[in-house]
């Protein structure tokens, strides 16, 4: 039925930004893990992606959460000469996380994953007048 | 003695009437796609695995193995599909019950 693919549909949508939500918290969560080892780098924040791929059963386009790149941008070094990880100068490496941008994401994918609810809802009502059709 | 024979003979010519334009007049089985039950059976099929899949999903979560969205999505089909199958089953009573009702 023509309804269960768009439901199978902003499943997959949502599947897809639970996968980038995860992401998302690992990033903030790890906003502040510095390494383990003295002078190593600390946690790399990643980007996560999503893919399209085309169901041939279904007939239609999911889209689906693919491997999570990680950022390429340069770590923040913060000074402290305290800290035992801190190298020569007393500086020590930390994620390159900033937390408004992962704040930013997180509400574009809390955004998505409303949308993609809206459309469940829409599709199920409309199924739902259509079978009242039957009903009267 | 004469009137219930006449009677029963006049029931039997009437039944055979029946069955002789029945068959000639309108065939159900001879209609391409299959008849009418079967479609029936076939759809109430359908209907039982889509429910079946709504329930398995529905421990699947409880035992804290499927994904919610997946739950959400079986529940639903197998929702509406409950909803269609008893939206037929009242029609096709009510067909029988005017048909039971009709005066002859």
């Amino acid at each position: 039925m023509d309804f269960s693919k768009s439901m199978s549909v902003a499943a997959s949508g949502m599947r897809a930004q639970t996968e980038r939500m995860k992401i998302i918290s690992e990033n903030i969560a790890n906003a502040n893990s510095t390494s383990a080892t003295k002078g190593g780098d600390p946690y790399r924040r990643k980007i996560a992606t999503l893919t399209t791929d085309f169901d041939r059963e279904l007939g239609a386009s999911l889209v689906n959460a693919g491997k999570p790149l990680p950022d390429k941008s340069d770590f923040r070094n913060q000074y402290d000469p305290g800290n035992p990880n801190a190298d020569s100068q007393g500086y020590v490496k930390l994620p390159n996380v900033d937390s408004l941008v992962e704040i930013m994401d997180m509400r574009e994918a809390q955004r998505s994953y409303e949308a993609d609810l809206s459309v469940m809802d829409s599709t199920k009502q409309m199924m739902a007048k259509t079978v009242d059709l039957l009903n009267k | 003695m004469a009137i219930p024979a006449a009677a029963a003979a006049a029931y039997r010519a009437a039944a055979q009437m029946g069955t002789t334009a029945a068959s000639s007049a309108v065939t159900p089985a001879s209609v391409p796609g299959g008849n009418f039950s079967d479609f029936l059976s076939g759809a109430v099929k359908d209907s039982i695995n889509t429910i079946r899949q709504g329930e398995q999903a529905a421990t699947a979560q409880v035992s804290g193995k499927a994904n919610l969205v997946d739950v959400v999505q079986s529940v639903n089909a197998a929702e509406i599909t409950l909803d269609t199958v008893v939206a037929v089953r009242d029609k096709v009573v009510a067909a029988y019950q005017s048909i039971m009702n009709m005066p002859i």
